[in-house]
């Protein structure tokens, strides 16, 4: 766009792609919900709900929309050079606002974590937190291995952006390409410690003794610590998508990084939500911290 | 403003005039050697231009509105008469829930934030585009979707009759077992993700898109008050979504937040939702503020708004208190009386930063010279009729007080004043002063003055009888009501009446301004309106190749009165 600085950016398909599929998911989802309505399809076995058709087939509209939109960035930014640093200072402060926006959606969800442990139903000094027949889960062994695997992938992954930032600097000198592979290593272990962290939860939630239908305890418990292992595959995503980026080289010129600054910035988003999850929600009910600052009883 | 002749007497093709803007949209004719279906596609469907998307938001809106305003006059046409009009109450239900929506989250934002925000906000910083011009393409056709689910909703297992706040226990599985609730619930998450999305782009373009001559408290009201707009729905928004969130697995995934059954509580919602709903109506009034602001500046013919940095200051403070006062909404709950009187005191305070403005609106008209125009009318009725609104506001929020009057016709006739004539009279306000902007074109004056007082006539007809319905008892969204009120009824339904013929009205003279084609010539605003500052309208496709160069007196160096400082512009 002649000398501002910005960005020209040409007609993208993109959005109008990406609210097919959302108006395709939203309708799908909803008739799912209510038993299958929808349409019937004979298929040569037996017959197949239309609307699990039109779920699958919207995913794939969205996965296609969304990924080709990264895909189009990446060509902008990394092969194009359409990024001057006002507009990566742009994406950058635009990606925190975006945590912004999730750190308040996880706040709604500790509003009601909150409200029913200390609030009216739960009666302080009546009643109990957990209500009784639930018992609680000891916080020291398995939420204490996941917050140590969280916050030690959160300092690989830190680590993986100082050798990238040094390895961008250092271009033409040999050291540039051990830096280059100490990121990829410490990338790769993070990846690999998150990764654990999903199996650690995924056997906790197997073995738990409660569900989320035990009442507004086992609601509130489910919600949060879902939806952080929603937010931990999609920051384990992108982190691999970096990984693969930062071995084609995309990190190495111009010391830009981007891509990079952002998936370590939301890694560390995760990383404090469950640092919160490991307080409130698996030691405040287990008397963590007692008589100090919470109502415990 | 000053224009040519335009065309008298004949029916000329309107294509003639768009086309001529439309060859600057550039290369997708020259892929396609032309005009075609492909280019037409690129243009409005993929588009990444500020004004496009702009336009679209304004057409979605008006369309929007007009629903809207059906809805309304159903719900008087029920209201007009004692007895039941519909026989189904599920449907008066359904219209009341509906009116609120479409009103809230398809007219007023989307016209105040993507119409008058797109269009306005790279004009006034003098950028080339928003931030994000591809996400802003995003915020605008989710919009689309989210009525369609919406609508959607009134179609199937007898609709959402709930009202827009949509409480549980009504709206829970037990209540609305149909999945008209599900349909609701969708369209408020997209629309919720359509605005954090466009809230993104404007605080990023409004506080870092700025060339170095442009500080901080050098930016326009406008992009002021949306920046401050886009931050409250930033944090807000999620919030909805997560209490709709918990509605949804309440509904269908044995959640139990809110039943009773499980230990929850329908007041959890209650708190989540206003939580949220608090900041939305700041969201909905602020860059109406904002509006204003720049009309009543043009039209005294200063320079300058009276006091323009602490009119910056009130809208941080106003957007800021506005999340710690949503307890008002939630007097008659239970709550501690300890709580309601916290809540009071704080929503007392809002009033201050808010008269901080409305008094420096009128030291921005006083000894100027006050130009004639449509826009003024508009003007003036918002700062008349936002201030009584804003009064009402003030007997509400007194805790006692709203004891008695939560969920009467008083609260109805409060946020109407403060909407209805407060937030819509701000859009008829930029509206009228824009136009000629966006499409080259004038509407005829004197007509629009005409409408402005049938307008004005129609909603104070429609709402002020509903301050006295309140404090008589008449409780809200109800289908019927005691035969001793019904006088003040059918006034206000007569209100309603007359404000729909005006807007067919405003319809008529939007259509004659485009057969008509008065171009504009000159713009007859000072050099203070960076927006004007161009020579010909409607503005190119493009805006500017190069950022603007300025000098400054102050800045760093504002002690040293007189020392000539250049500022390097970003970019070159």
């Amino acid at each position: 766009m002649g000398r501002t600085g910005y960005q020209s950016l040409q007609h993208s398909a993109w959005p109008f792609e990406i609210s097919l599929g959302v108006v395709g998911l939203a309708s799908s989802i909803v008739m799912l919900l209510h038993g299958n309505m929808g349409i019937w399809i004979p298929m040569w076995y037996d017959e197949v709900s239309g609307m699990v058709i039109m779920f699958y087939f919207s995913i794939f509209i969205l996965m296609h929309s969304i990924i080709s939109w990264w895909m189009d960035m990446v060509f902008e930014g990394t092969f194009m050079g359409d990024y001057t640093s006002f507009e990566r200072l742009n994406i950058r402060w635009g990606f925190k606002l975006f945590v912004l926006s999730e750190i308040f959606f996880f706040f709604s969800f500790f509003w009601a974590w909150f409200y029913s442990g200390i609030g009216e139903i739960s009666v302080k000094f009546v009643g109990k937190w957990p209500p009784v027949g639930v018992k609680a889960i000891y916080p020291w062994r398995v939420p204490f291995l996941n917050l140590l695997l969280l916050v030690s992938s959160g300092m690989f992954s830190q680590a993986s952006k100082w050798a990238v930032s040094c390895h961008s600097k250092e271009l033409d000198t040999k050291k540039s390409g051990h830096y280059k592979f100490a990121a990829l290593l410490s990338m790769m272990v993070s990846i690999l410690l998150g990764l654990l962290f999903l199996w650690v939860q995924s056997e906790e939630y197997y073995w738990c003794s409660y569900t989320i239908a035990d009442g507004v305890f086992g609601s509130s418990f489910y919600m949060l610590t879902g939806f952080h292992g929603m937010h931990v595959m999609v920051g384990l995503g992108f982190l691999l998508v970096c990984w693969f980026r930062l071995l084609w080289s995309h990190f190495s010129f111009r010391r830009s990084f981007l891509g990079l600054q952002n998936a370590i910035y939301y890694w560390h988003f995760v990383d404090v939500v469950w640092i919160f999850l490991f307080i409130f929600v698996y030691g405040w009910p287990h008397k963590l911290l007692t008589g100090v600052w919470l109502w415990t009883y | 403003m000053i224009y040519g002749v335009g065309v008298k007497n004949k029916l000329v093709n309107l294509n003639s005039k768009i086309s001529s803007f439309s060859v600057d949209a550039g290369t997708s004719y020259l892929r396609t050697g032309g005009p075609s279906f492909k280019s037409w596609v690129h243009r409005w469907l993929f588009s990444t231009n500020h004004k496009d998307i702009g336009t679209l938001y304004f057409i979605f809106s008006i369309w929007a509105g007009l629903m809207g305003t059906a809805f309304s006059v159903i719900i008087r046409m029920e209201l007009a008469m004692p007895g039941k009009m519909l026989d189904d109450g599920q449907l008066y239900n359904l219209v009341v829930t509906a009116h609120g929506l479409v009103m809230i989250f398809f007219l007023v934002m989307p016209m105040m934030i993507g119409g008058f925000g797109n269009w306005l906000i790279p004009l006034m910083l003098k950028m080339p585009d928003m931030a994000f011009p591809r996400m802003n393409n995003l915020s605008f056709w989710l919009l689309p979707v989210s009525m369609l689910l919406l609508l959607g909703s009134a179609y199937v297992d007898g609709g959402a009759g709930t009202g827009w706040t949509v409480y549980p226990p009504l709206s829970s599985i037990g209540f609305h077992s149909g999945c008209a609730v599900d349909y609701v619930i969708f369209s408020l998450h997209v629309g919720g993700v359509s605005s954090i999305l466009a809230s993104i782009n404007f605080v990023i373009t409004t506080s870092l898109m700025r060339t170095g001559v442009m500080l901080i408290l050098r930016s326009s009201m406008l992009a002021w008050c949306l920046g401050v707009t886009g931050f409250l729905l930033i944090v807000a928004m999620p919030v909805l979504a997560g209490g709709l969130t918990m509605l949804l697995s309440d509904r269908h995934f044995n959640t139990t937040f809110f039943d009773p059954m499980g230990l929850g509580d329908p007041i959890l919602f209650i708190h989540l939702f206003w939580f949220f709903g608090h900041p939305e109506v700041y969201i909905l009034i602020l860059p109406a503020f904002g509006i204003i602001s720049h009309v009543v500046k043009a039209g005294s013919s200063k320079l300058e708004l009276f006091g323009k940095v602490p009119m910056l200051h009130a809208v941080t403070s106003i957007g800021f208190l506005g999340f710690i006062v949503w307890g008002h909404h939630m007097f008659t709950v239970g709550m501690n009386v300890d709580s309601r009187a916290y809540f009071s005191t704080v929503t007392f305070i809002i009033a201050i930063p808010t008269g901080v403005k409305v008094f420096s609106w009128i030291a921005t008209l006083a000894g100027g010279y006050i130009k004639n125009w449509p826009m003024m009318y508009w003007a003036g009725g918002f700062l008349f009729l936002f201030t009584l609104g804003g009064l009402t506001g003030i007997i509400l929020a007194s805790a006692s007080l709203d004891v008695v009057l939560h969920d009467t016709y008083y609260v109805v006739a409060h946020f109407h004043y403060v909407l209805s004539m407060g937030a819509v009279f701000a859009m008829f306000a930029g509206f009228h002063f824009w136009y000629p902007l966006l499409t080259g074109v004038g509407m005829n004056p004197l007509w629009s003055k005409s409408q402005f007082f049938s307008m004005f006539l129609g909603v104070n007809s429609t709402f002020f009888p509903q301050h006295f319905l309140g404090m008589s008892g008449m409780p809200r969204r109800v289908q019927d009501y005691p035969d001793t009120m019904h006088g003040f009824n059918m006034f206000s339904s007569w209100g309603s009446t007359l404000s729909l013929v005006s807007l067919f009205l405003f319809l008529f003279i939007l259509w004659e301004s485009m057969l008509s084609k008065r171009c504009l010539i000159f713009p007859m605003v000072r050099c203070s309106e960076s927006e004007w500052g161009a020579r010909g309208f409607p503005r190119k496709f493009h805006n500017e190749s190069q950022n603007p160069y300025g000098m400054s007196f102050e800045g760093k160096n504002f002690r040293r009165w007189g020392v000539l400082k250049p500022y390097k512009a970003k970019g070159h």
